[in-house]
């Protein structure tokens, strides 16, 4: 786990979101210091979507904020259409904002609920001063999610179910014609038949507005459905980058395997498999060393707490060159990567 | 609770074939400024010792208010329990809460969705342990210490002695719920209710949790209720599973023969909107369009049947009930998938381009679902 290194970065002229190196550090007082994200790197292409799961507290949701710039990360880089955001002043950071939305897991307390759904949805038209066509545009935004506008403009949220306001949160993200869309759990508060209208909607939505995600989810079924590549992260590191098909087929972290070992199939003649992740994820505030994933992995030996693992392809995966690992005995072999790969960025 | 309560009730003791529970036709409901709201119409249940019941149903459909009602915990003024629930042949509907007393946590448990709201926060957990084994068992101090430190154990806590000190907000979501467990566990329950345990966790820890429940389960014989609407949940742990929808029990099956011959469109369309990982990647997902209908004043009809892509005239004008189609299987459908009828009104829905209820139905299964989002009506609770 413990994956830093630079190898899940591609080297591809389509990348439109970069992440190098991230640190997101809280300090807690006299309790110390939290390293909530520590020297994450992955990218997006542009049209892909990149699915980031783990457990809760793995720092899923501080790294789609700290792409965000909200706040700022500690160190490390995020380059966005060849742009790093670290050498831009706050307000050049803000004026990027129209094109990187984000969407929230709880979709009720996330709107205000105040406000008419016209105000929620036009209120970046109206900072941005795009006042001209507005109401139309709203509207449009409105009927794309699947919300008639006729009728829910004069609403406030409190009308909505669960569903139809992550509709609107949505709707809310669209307005502004993003190029990047991060949707942080947008559908772990909902039931599996709201889940799949809304799953569907991304989709479709992604096609008709040319959109990238990158979708933050721990439900390994869900992310496996709409992601091209999946990222794993555990306390604070990635473990695993690769390909969804690959991933789910041939996990090669331990960590991948485990998780995927514990989605409940909805099927009566799978058994439930024996094995179970034991324990807890460990404080981030005092991180095992070696590799973070060692206390409660199957496969751990001494090398694995003394030395942290560099993130490294996966061999024999033919095509698949870009799935890489952070393992020092993974399930997959892996290529061996000197420890000093200096970090190229394309 | 009727104003029967008061009234002693003389405990005939669990009979020789007799289940551990029967719930016959348990109607909760609440009286709201709009009108009689039915959460629970007439579900009729039966389970035996050792084995676990999966409800199933989408948010609203009044899987946490059975749960409730089941073990009376529904106290709201504006409630009202009819119908009959005998757990091991004696009554609990019309039972006062200090009758109920001897049964919770006694006779049966419930753990809830929750751990962190359904722990006293100001409590230590050693204390929220002992407090029922003190009560029920008469334990002295240090013999119900004893026993809160094996509970803590079998629940799978590392140094219970130490942690009986800790409070809540010292535990991990998932340590909370073991928590929970072990209290409910404590005083040697009949009969275990678990309202969705592990809606709240991560998916490993959820792993944990429903095998502990599963063992917890297989050694002390307990009859199990596992409440959720995830149907992975249940698929490979329970024995029965009941489908509710607007209050009412829509399809009752053994668990594998639900899963392959599900006859329900709304268990069809359930199982249809899970995503699986062994699906290729952007896979469209069927859903069912619409939400829940509003459970004040429901028509006599059919309730899916604004959702259902097989709905016919019959559906509404008439309300379907439970038959017995054999196999243990019972489903409430006129039009049931897999059969002939099912296949002819789809087929005929199919050619009009919508269903009797006006639902567009497309020969594909993917229904846009932008034509899909009728706007809510305001609702009142």
């Amino acid at each position: 786990m413990a994956g830093s290194g630079p190898a899940a970065l591609r080297s591809r002229d389509d990348i439109i979101l970069s992440v190098e190196d991230l640190h997101v550090t809280f300090r807690l007082g006299r309790a110390g210091t939290v390293q909530a994200v520590s020297g994450v790197s992955f990218d997006v292409a542009r049209g892909e979507t990149l699915g980031l799961v783990g457990e809760s507290g793995c720092g899923k949701s501080t790294t789609a904020k700290a792409i965000m710039f909200a706040p700022r990360p500690t160190s490390g880089r995020v380059v966005y259409e060849g742009r790093d955001l670290s050498s831009l002043s706050a307000e050049a950071v803000r004026r990027l904002r129209p094109e990187m939305q984000m969407i929230y897991q709880d979709p009720i307390s996330s709107l205000n609920p105040r406000r008419r759904v016209n105000e929620i949805v036009g209120e970046g038209l109206s900072i941005w001063g795009r006042r001209d066509g507005a109401r139309d545009k709203v509207a449009e935004t409105l009927r794309s999610v699947g919300i008639d506008p006729e009728g829910a403009g004069q609403r406030r949220p409190h009308e909505f179910s669960g569903g139809q306001c992550q509709r609107i949160s949505i709707a809310r993200s669209l307005v502004l014609e993003p190029s990047v869309l991060i949707c942080d759990e947008p559908v772990s508060a909902l039931d599996v038949s709201v889940q799949a209208q809304i799953l569907n909607l991304l989709e479709d939505l992604k096609a008709t507005h040319d959109l990238t995600m990158l979708f933050i989810a721990h439900d390994l079924a869900v992310v496996r459905n709409i992601s091209d590549r999946v990222a794993v992260m555990y306390l604070g590191k990635l473990c695993e980058v690769g390909p969804a098909g690959t991933l789910y087929a041939r996990p090669a972290h331990p960590y991948t395997a485990a998780l995927i070992e514990a989605v409940p199939e909805p099927d009566p003649d799978t058994p439930v498999p024996d094995t179970a992740l034991e324990g807890d994820l460990p404080s981030p505030m005092s991180p095992p060393s070696g590799c973070r994933f060692r206390t409660r992995c199957p496969r751990a030996q001494e090398r694995c707490a003394a030395e942290e693992p560099r993130l490294r392809p996966v061999a024999g995966n033919g095509e698949d060159a870009d799935h890489v690992v952070a393992c020092h005995f993974p399930l997959v072999d892996a290529l061996d990567v000197p420890a000093d790969t200096p970090i190229t960025v394309n | 609770m009727s104003p029967r309560s008061g009234r002693r009730v003389i405990h005939p003791g669990p009979t020789a074939k007799a289940p551990l529970l029967e719930v016959d036709d348990l109607r909760t409901t609440f009286e709201t400024p709009r009108g009689t709201l039915v959460a629970v119409d007439g579900v009729t249940l039966r389970l035996e010792a050792g084995q676990t019941l999966g409800v199933v149903g989408e948010s609203g459909s009044g899987k946490t208010v059975l749960a409730r009602s089941v073990l009376q915990l529904v106290s709201a003024r504006n409630a009202g329990i009819g119908g009959s629930v005998r757990l091991a042949g004696r009554e609990l509907v019309g039972l006062s809460a200090k009758a109920m007393r001897s049964v919770w946590g006694v006779e049966a448990a419930i753990v809830f969705q929750d751990p962190m709201t359904s722990l006293n926060a100001t409590m230590r957990i050693g204390d929220q342990i002992t407090e029922s084994l003190r009560y029920h068992l008469d334990m002295s101090r240090n013999e119900a210490r004893t026993m809160a430190v094996a509970l803590l154990r079998s629940v799978g806590i590392p140094e219970p002695a130490s942690r009986l000190r800790a409070y809540p907000h010292q535990l991990s979501g998932g340590m909370r719920q073991r928590v929970t467990i072990a209290i409910a566990l404590a005083c040697g329950p009949h009969l275990l209710v678990a309202d969705e345990p592990t809606t709240a966790l991560d998916v490993t820890i959820q792993k944990q949790i429903l095998d502990l429940l599963e063992a917890q389960q297989r050694e002390r014989a307990m009859g199990m209720i596992l409440i959720t609407h995830d149907l992975g949940v249940v698929a490979g742990r329970t024995d029965r599973i009941a489908v509710m929808y607007a209050g009412r029990v829509v399809e009752r099956a053994p668990t594998r023969v639900l899963f392959h011959d599900r006859r329900h469109p709304y268990t069809e369309g359930l199982l249809r909107s899970i995503p699986r990982m062994t699906n290729p990647g952007h896979s469209r997902l069927q859903v069912i369009p619409g939400r829940p209908p509003d459970l004040v004043a429901l028509p006599e009809a059919c309730a899916f049947a604004p959702r259902c892509r097989n709905a016919q005239p019959r559906c509404l004008e008439e309300r379907p009930e439970l038959v017995d189609i054999g196999q243990d299987h019972e489903h409430a459908c006129f039009f049931p998938v897999g059969t002939p009828e099912g296949g002819e009104a789809l087929a005929r829905n199919v050619a009009a381009g919508e269903s009797a209820a006006g639902l567009p139905v497309a020969d594909d299964a993917t229904v846009d679902v932008t034509t899909l989002a009728p706007l809510a009506p305001t609702e009142v609770v």
